[in-house]
């Protein structure tokens, strides 16, 4: 794609080097890694290299898209850093023959330089214009070229910091060039907020001064570069890539402190669900853990990159302060020093480094309060569960007494119709009573004889009501009341009144949280034999449930039953005649 | 008023003023950083603005992209708003980061009424329907800018993201660096 518009080219430079600077997680293993992967230590030192993973192995060829990189090896420390020209080679629309040096050292630096030989036809002398087009592409093929090198571990730190987009990472720019045209001896004309500002803005993002080295040289200072202007720049390229590391380390550290803050919004967003979820939403409370358990590995691999900044940022100041001492008498240097706020910069990234730690052991401390609430609920539904559970059994059970009797009613029917069928036999036998003597003489005696059938029918009712009853008693084989408190009471009360039992069982349910005591013993109920159980939570002083099994529940109601163990709580003055209860 | 403004700051004014007008008194209307980036880029494309533009690493729906970005359309929008023609707003979004909005202020609102009528003209060209002649919108999404026509039901794409190649030729350079050389002599 070419250019749309027709530039108005203003500033200048001539024989333009650019520095891509960058701040990435490594450590001397890592270096041994790459060294290891550029085959460095080989005769041959210079390879093809592509971002295509071998996935069929047995295969004797393979197929790839023309994107490769060619590594050339310069120099390299098998455990500290590995230099390397490298050259792109990708389909662009345009010709474009990108050749860049590469720097990659245990502190975490790297820079990836190219020395600007042509831009659209144009030798020598460039404008900032096409010059930052040239940027944009170098910090993407960059991204690129250095990703087929890095191991999953360092992409996945950058991934957690750059939402998952870590190509497009913004990267530090330094622009080094012989002469600057317009040259203008007052810094402050370069600051004009017009024209000349605006196109230094386009590759600095926000130029903030302009400082003068010596009559011929000046350094200009933005939030995403710089532009160093000597004819003799390399005394400076020292200078400039301890600057390089200090700025590509703010600009990752800014990142992360964006991370850092979009964490505080999910850890609040997570909150809040947590508070609006319902005790009974187990999907719900499953996505917040979910969703705790997602930001808690985010936190992790941000403390891990902080780890890096503090080795790195040690490393630097070793560098720093050898290099200090060299650069001691040099005017320039110490101007561009000064310019370049080198020791405010090794100062800050410091502080920032603590700073993020404490953020970081913030977000933990969240995360962890948040855990807690979360799982105090799930253990609610968990205990809801367990009750409903209860419930349906005692259902059940009620239900399966129910059908014992039906069937004992269904026996008695039986026997009713059994007996009629037999009374009928009878009568198919013996007759209708016509001209027997017990038919004369129940028709000589008719209201006597109405008397008596009346009282056997009396008879055989009692016998079959008394026959039902006895199987209804055999069909329950016990009288089951449970009262339900969930209240606090006082617990040397309860214990008290616990002691004046003779218990029979004792047992304590203790987990992370709560710890269960159920206390059973046998006590008479209105002259009635019963089994008794209390549960509380010994620690909390809450009152669970009071429950009683009557074995003979012909006698008792469950009103009794109930009356007599509120009784007695009331009696020992563990609840208040205030106090709900549920059955 | 006793403020010249150029040609390009006029129209812009009058693009802030079509995008944020409102006949209710309860409700104002900002116009947001990014798609007005959006038509700025095509105002310069379309010759409506004589500005330049070139590629930025910017904050894009919380990641970073590079867009086309004009410096001397940001600059009028920092002209304008120095003379108090121009408000901004900053504010959150859900996607957990900072955007500026901008509107005219009251006297922007009376400088509006000075804009030439070709200016106007040449504005309304930009963000109006060809085929309908009704405004169009503007949406800048995580993959794409466009402009919709709710009548046409029809979405024109702007480049924004197209970042566009220059033919270019360079060599490796290698910055000589302390603690390299430090190690390479002395190790550790």
């Amino acid at each position: 794609m070419e250019i749309k518009d027709e530039l108005e080219e203003i500033v200048f430079l001539k024989n333009p080097r650019i520095m891509i600077c960058e701040w990435i997680p490594f450590n001397k293993n890592q270096i041994m890694t790459i060294n290891d992967d550029l085959e460095t230590t080989k005769r041959i030192k210079s390879n093809l290299f592509t971002s295509r993973i071998d996935t069929t192995p047995n295969t004797a060829t393979f197929t790839t898209n023309p994107i490769f990189t060619e590594v050339k090896i310069r120099d390299y420390d098998v455990s500290r850093f590995v230099c390397f020209d490298a050259q792109v080679f990708y389909p662009e629309d345009v010709v474009q023959i990108e050749r860049f040096g590469v720097n990659i050292d245990f502190s975490g630096r790297v820079i990836y330089g190219l020395a600007l030989k042509d831009i659209d036809g144009r030798k020598e002398v460039q404008s900032l214009d096409k010059m930052s087009r040239v940027i944009s592409d170098v910090v993407l093929d960059s991204s690129v070229m250095v990703d087929t090198l890095l191991s999953v571990f360092q992409k996945r730190l950058l991934d957690v910091v750059f939402f998952d987009d870590s190509k497009e990472r913004d990267k530090f720019t330094v622009i080094i060039g012989d002469e600057i045209t317009p040259h203008f001896d007052d810094d402050d004309k370069y600051l004009d907020k017009e024209q000349h500002e605006n196109e230094l803005n386009q590759v600095l993002e926000a130029v903030h001064r302009v400082v003068t080295l010596s009559p011929k040289e000046k350094v200009f200072v933005g939030s995403h570069g710089i532009i160093l202007v000597s004819p003799d720049a390399s005394k400076y390229e020292e200078i400039v890539s301890v600057a390089a590391f200090l700025y590509s380390l703010q600009i990752l550290q800014r990142n992360v402190s964006t991370r850092m803050w979009i964490l505080w919004d999910q850890i609040r967003e997570t909150r809040e669900k947590i508070l609006a979820v319902s005790e009974s939403d187990t999907e719900g409370i499953s996505h917040i853990q979910e969703m705790l358990s997602k930001i808690s590995g985010t936190i992790v691999l941000l403390e891990e990159i902080t780890k890096y900044m503090s080795h790195s940022t040690a490393y630097i100041r070793r560098e720093w302060n050898a290099l200090r001492t060299k650069i001691a008498d040099d005017e320039c240097c110490a101007n561009l020093v000064e310019a370049l706020e080198i020791d405010k910069q090794a100062h800050t990234r410091g502080e920032i480094i603590t700073d993020i730690k404490m953020g970081i052991s913030g977000l933990q401390n969240e995360i962890s309060g948040l855990r807690d609430i979360a799982g105090t609920i799930a253990e609610k539904q968990m205990k809801k569960v367990n009750e409903a559970l209860q419930e349906n059994i005692a259902e059940m059970q009620e239900m399966t007494r129910a059908s014992d009797r039906t069937g004992s009613a269904v026996e008695v029917l039986e026997i009713i119709l059994a007996g009629s069928i037999s009374f009928d036999i009878v009568n198919t036998f013996s007759g209708e009573y016509v001209n027997q003597p017990l038919a004369i003489w129940a028709g000589e005696h008719s209201s006597l004889w109405f008397l008596i059938i009346l009282m056997v029918w009396g008879a055989i009712g009692w016998l079959l009501y008394y026959i039902m009853d006895q199987l209804q008693a055999a069909s329950e084989k016990d009288l089951r009341i449970t009262l339900r408190f969930d209240h606090k009471v006082d617990t040397d009360r309860l214990n008290a009144y616990l002691a004046t039992k003779e218990v029979l069982v004792s047992e304590e349910t203790a987990d992370a949280n709560t710890q269960l005591k159920r206390v059973s013993w046998k006590e008479e109920i209105l002259d009635h034999e019963a089994s008794l159980k209390i549960s509380f939570e010994a620690a909390s002083g809450i009152l669970r449930t009071f429950s009683a099994d009557v074995p003979s529940p012909g006698v008792l109601t469950a009103r009794d039953v109930k009356g007599h163990l509120i009784d007695q709580l009331k009696k020992a003055e563990v609840v208040t005649e205030d106090e709900p209860v549920s059955m | 008023m006793g403020v010249k403004l150029t040609r390009e700051q006029g129209r812009l004014l009058y693009l802030i003023h079509l995008l944020t007008r409102t006949d209710s008194e309860d409700e104002v209307v900002w116009v947001k950083d990014l798609p007005l980036k959006a038509l700025l880029y095509q105002g310069i494309i379309h010759g409506i603005f004589d500005w330049d533009y070139a590629p930025q690493s910017v904050l894009f729906h919380g990641r970073r992209k590079f867009i086309n970005v004009t410096q001397e359309g940001e600059d009028d929008i920092n002209d304008l708003r120095e003379i108090g023609f121009v408000d901004k707003l900053r504010l959150s979004t859900s996607e957990h980061t900072h955007i500026n909005a901008y509107r005219l202020s009251e006297k922007g609102l009376e400088a509006v009424e000075a804009i030439t009528e070709d200016d106007q003209d040449a504005v309304e060209e930009l963000i109006i329907c060809p085929k309908c002649k009704k405004t169009r919108d503007v949406f800048v999404e995580a993959t794409e800018a466009y402009f919709f026509c709710k009548s046409c039901n029809k979405k024109t794409p702007i480049d924004l993201l197209g970042i566009e190649d220059v033919p270019y030729i360079t060599e490796p350079f290698m910055p000589r660096i302390a603690l390299l050389e430090e190690v390479v002599r002395h190790g550790d």
